[in-house]
């Protein structure tokens, strides 16, 4: 039908109508065939059939086509004047006709078996064929309208029967019929109102008025909905009738059935035909004019939803069919296919077939109307397949629209919706949104899962943009993508480009990018060395976390510079080295660091200064090094690092003391390597500390030393003094008083002297007080030694001989033998006498010096 | 013996017992529905047919079945009809022409295209594979092949390779319909 064109009044005018309704119904004109039967003739009346559609025409013929149009088999000329109504059994099988000409024709389309031409001398103004007129046995029943309502029924042996089920004779005749679909009811109108009938048992269930008159003799039209509801529009009105059941059958009832009006709906048009659109009804007509009909407007189809109080409208729309401006109400009808919502709209020259908008019809409406959101949530909503439109296309349309309004955040944030996993698409919407250099809106979107990851020049798209673009996003970027995303060394590569070609070599956010992405290459020294020209603090958590101690030493000194607290903690807080892991990974040499570091003191004092205070004995085989440092940097602690150590080269630190004259630290040297005489020398020249001299001359208390202090000390009284003051104690003072100068005039030499006098006396005093301790003590050592000696000591008999090594005592009772002689030193080791060669002296005691000859 | 007496009352059914069935014949246009019809009707075959335009009806009885055939354009403009035809028939006949392999795929698409609307679900398909008098005509499992038939899992589905130039496998064919007719399946 796509060749088919339809013509609607309100001529789309974009924008105009910001509030236009969504449609219900969507035309298409009826076209091929019919305009050639409609050139010459006009179409009086039409009968509708899924299969196919039966147009009547003023000439009499009868045309048979289908739902494009297309005649299907030749046409009938039945009637000789203009056909006033065509019925369709249910089948499709027979087609009943009337016409002004009097005759009522029934025929077959397949054969002409139970075809049928009655004359009936009068103007038949309507016919009705039974649903189930196809089937045998059926009676082949037809009604027809005159002044009367006849049923023709075959009853046996092909005997013809006519039953009058109404007269009307005096309501103006029948104008309208319409068989039921389920074949047990007849609803019929005349001019006064309409019945329905029931043909089971023969009774009319009761006239429903029209409520006036009108001077015009209108058609009345009429509309089955399902088997038991009719829908009858006339003048301007909409009566909608149920026939229900009764509750409980009276035995003087009829039928079992009432009539109940279920909506009684004036409407604002004169009606042409009426029919059920769902719960809706739609309404054909005119418009009223002043004198209650007007000619020549555009007829009206109306979508309306009836209600208690009246009804709502849903939608109407004016139609231009053709030549309207010569027709009025009386020369357009409606037929409609209740099942399918079809709706044919017949005028003398046109036919148009409206149809409920289908959800793509909607999509599409929705679409070029821009409401792209309502479209995607009607695809949602639907349940069945749509055929034109896809969620797909429609949201990438709907993506195009919000882009070329320069809505770039909402288009992107609708792309994952829209587009999902596809990857292809997502390709193309890539694509949009770079032409458009957009990129960076969308790239929050892109979908970054494992599974789901588009090919990677797609996200190196992206980051180009952005390292055109905006430099913190590229590396916010960098940091958020995983980087199997995109291809590490073609990304790097331009953005080293680019850092060449910008004017601002060293961008640090581009470089921070760079070394991010050479850390995710695994160039971790690239990246380490990039951090450092960044000067960018991350360095450390780098470290930390790739573990690079191993290199380390490499930029030892760029990160000194750059945090040299940071450096060292992560120089020397390594951690510890699990089982299994290369320890090579984890530790840092201190040595690699020191070697590193060599050019730059300052930071090598940091380092070692540290390392020794964290882990001192690392730190040994530094320590000639750190005395170097400490010297340059650090002299307060120097000292303690001497005395503290003794892994230093003594000479070498000593040389350097002396370079830089350091006098404590050269004493504490010198000493150390027992040069106490240069060490006093430096005391008394160079430090002019003579209590220290003094102090360090009572400290080492050599005679020599104290010597070469008095020697110095000769020439200056003051020194003499305090020496007199001091030496009391260790030297004898006479060796200075007799070395002073007879003419040497020394100051306070009198206080000095009893000082020392003092000191000496007490020297004295405590040497006499000490020999009188010695003596005494040693009268009491001899004394307990005397008694020792003189206590009695047992001999046993198993004692041994000093010499001979026999027992003392040779046991021999039965001879009765006398012990042998014994003799007992009293240093108490016991010989036998005659194992004694003299007996003045025990020979163990004093073997050496009598050699014992045998 | 039994068989004797099943027929007797087979013909006696027939005589007061007129099975009824209605068929929507569809396909690509040139594919041979018209002349398939007219074949299966009146057994004539004729070389020079005009392009059906809209649809033809037809009646035709075979012994006591009555088959009502629709036979419906090929030509693109008249695809969008096809579903309206086939809703409630009792089986739809798909011609296709089996010696023209250009028109295949458009053949297969529009099958499936109609038989996915779901308003013709479970309404058994035969698909003739007509012109196999010509000598690069498909036969039936070529034809099963290329259109695809085994991805339609819903319905009855059943293929015959036929000519209604010389009459081949007309007669497996309006058996297979006739079987299918308002209680043929029953039988």
């Amino acid at each position: 039908m796509d060749s088919n064109h339809y013509e609607k009044e309100d001529d789309d005018d974009e924008g105009i109508d910001a509030e236009e309704k969504e449609p219900k119904l969507k035309y298409s004109r009826m076209v091929n065939d019919l305009l050639n039967i409609l050139k010459n003739d006009s179409a009086s009346c039409v009968a509708v059939h899924p299969k196919f559609v039966c147009v009547g025409t003023e000439w009499g013929m009868i045309h048979l086509l289908d739902h494009q149009g297309n005649n299907v088999n030749r046409e009938l000329r039945a009637h000789s004047v203009a056909i006033n109504q065509i019925s369709i059994d249910g089948n499709g099988d027979h087609i009943a006709s009337c016409s002004d000409d009097g005759r009522v024709l029934v025929f077959g389309l397949y054969n002409s078996d139970n075809d049928h031409d009655l004359k009936m001398e009068r103007l038949v103004r309507s016919v009705a064929i039974d649903p189930f007129y196809y089937k045998p046995g059926s009676g082949r029943r037809f009604i027809t309208g005159d002044e009367r309502l006849v049923l023709h029924e075959k009853r046996y042996f092909s005997r013809w029967k006519q039953t009058v089920l109404g007269d009307a004779s005096v309501e103006g005749g029948v104008k309208t019929m319409k068989w039921s679909p389920g074949g047990d009811l007849l609803a019929w109108a005349s001019h006064k109102g309409f019945r329905v009938y029931d043909l089971v048992s023969k009774t009319s269930l009761g006239l429903i008025q029209w409520p006036t008159k009108t001077e015009v003799d209108l058609k009345c039209h009429i509309c089955w909905k399902g088997n038991y509801c009719v829908i009858v529009g006339w003048g301007d009105t909409v009566k909608v009738c149920a026939v229900r059941e009764k509750a409980a059958v009276q035995p003087l009832d009829a039928s079992k059935f009432y009539v109940q009006l279920v909506f009684s709906l004036p409407v604002d048009v004169i009606v042409c035909g009426v029919g059920p659109l769902d719960n809706n009804i739609v309404v054909f007509g005119c418009a009223k004019g002043p004198n209650g009909v007007s000619a020549g407007e555009r007829p009206l189809l109306q979508v309306i939803q009836p209600d208690n109080e009246g009804f709502m409208d849903l939608g109407s729309d004016l139609l231009s069919l053709r030549g309207f401006a010569k027709y009025a109400a009386s020369d357009y009808s409606l037929e409609c296919l209740p099942e399918e919502g079809r709706f044919v709209v017949v005028s003398p020259k046109d036919i148009v077939v409206a149809c409920p908008y289908d959800i793509d019809d909607r999509v599409d409406w929705l679409k070029k109307h821009k409401k792209y959101q309502m479209a995607l949530d009607a695809i949602q909503e639907s349940e069945k397949p749509l055929v034109r439109n896809t969620r797909l296309t429609v949201g990438q349309e709907f993506i195009d629209h919000l882009m070329a309004n320069k809505k770039y955040e909402e288009a992107a944030a609708l792309c994952p919706k829209i587009v999902g996993a596809d990857k292809m698409k997502w390709e193309q919407e890539l694509r949009k949104f770079a032409n458009v250099n957009q990129l960076r809106t969308l790239s929050g979107y892109l979908p970054t899962s494992h599974d789901s990851a588009l090919a990677k020049h797609n996200y190196e798209m992206v980051l180009y943009e952005f390292l055109r673009m905006d430099y913190e996003g590229f590396l916010k970027k960098i940091k958020e993508w995983p980087h199997r995303l995109y291809n590490l060394q073609a990304v790097a590569n331009s953005t080293l480009e680019h850092i060449l070609h910008s004017e601002n070599k060293s961008n640090p956010v581009l470089l921070e990018a760079l070394a991010v992405l050479y850390s995710h290459m695994g160039k971790h020294d690239k990246a380490l060395s990039m951090y450092i020209k960044l000067q960018n603090k991350g360095v450390f958590e780098l470290i930390r976390q790739h573990k690079l101690y191993w290199t380390i030493h490499k930029s030892a000194k760029e990160l000194m510079k750059l945090d040299s607290k940071q450096a060292i903690e992560t120089m020397i807080d390594t951690p510890k080295v699990e089982a299994g892991q290369d320890p090579w990974h984890v530790t840092v040499e201190p040595k690699n660091i020191v070697d590193a570091l060599a050019d730059d003191k300052y930071y090598l004092y940091l380092y070692l200064d540290k390392l020794d205070e964290k882990k001192p004995k690392e730190c040994r085989p530094f320590h000639t090094l750190l005395v170097t440092l400490y010297a340059d940097f650090k002299k307060e602690k120097l000292l303690g690092l001497l005395k503290k150590s003794d892994h230093y080269a003594i000479q070498e630190a000593l040389e350097i003391c002396q370079q830089r004259s350091f006098h404590e630290e050269m004493v504490h040297l010198l000493g150390l390597i027992g040069n106490t005489k240069e060490a006093l020398t430096l005391i008394l020249t160079e430090i002019k500390d003579f209590e220290r001299a003094v102090d360090f001359c009572k400290e080492h208390d050599d005679a020599d030393l104290w010597d070469d202090l008095i020697n110095y000390s000769l020439g200056k009284p003051v020194y003499i003094t305090t020496l007199f003051k001091r030496i009391g104690t260790y030297v004898d003072p006479r060796i200075l008083i007799q070395r002073i100068d007879v003419k040497q005039e020394i100051p306070l030499l009198k206080d000095a002297l009893v000082k020392m006098m003092q000191d000496y006396n007490l020297q004295v005093r405590i040497q006499e007080d000490c020999n009188k301790i010695n003596s005494s003590d040693y009268f009491d050592l001899h004394t307990r030694m005397i008694s020792t000696r003189q206590r009695g000591f047992v001999v046993r008999s198993d004692n041994h001989c000093g010499r001979c090594h026999e027992k003392l005592f040779q046991k021999n009772l039965k001879e009765g033998t006398v012990p042998a002689e014994i003799t007992i030193f009293n240093c108490s080791h016991m010989f036998h006498s005659s194992c004694l060669p003299v007996e003045d002296h025990c020979i163990i005691c004093t073997t050496n010096k009598k050699p014992f000859s045998t | 013996m039994l068989s004797i007496i099943n027929r007797i009352l087979d013909w006696f059914r027939s005589l007061f017992w007129k099975e009824e069935m209605e068929l929507t014949l569809v396909g690509l246009q040139c594919s041979g529905k018209t002349t398939f019809v007219n074949v299966i009707a009146s057994g004539q075959f004729s070389q020079d047919m005009i392009p059906t335009v809209g649809f033809n009806m037809r009646k035709i009885t075979k012994g006591n079945v009555t088959i009502k055939v629709w036979d419906i354009g090929g030509q693109p403009r008249f695809r969008s009809m096809w579903e309206r035809y086939c809703r409630g028939v009792n089986a739809i006949v798909y011609m296709v022409d089996a010696a023209d392999q250009d028109k295949l795929e458009a053949s297969r698409n529009e099958l499936h295209n109609l038989l996915d609307k779901p308003q013709l679900m479970g309404i058994p398909v035969l698909v003739l594979g007509n012109k196999r008098d010509l000598p690069n005509a498909l036969d039936e499992k070529e034809i099963i092949d290329r259109m695809n038939l085994c991805a339609i899992q819903d319905r009855e589905i059943c293929c015959y390779s036929i000519s209604c130039k010389s009459k081949d496998n007309i007669d497996i064919t309006l058996q297979w319909l006739i079987n299918h007719s308002k209680s043929g399946g029953a039988r």
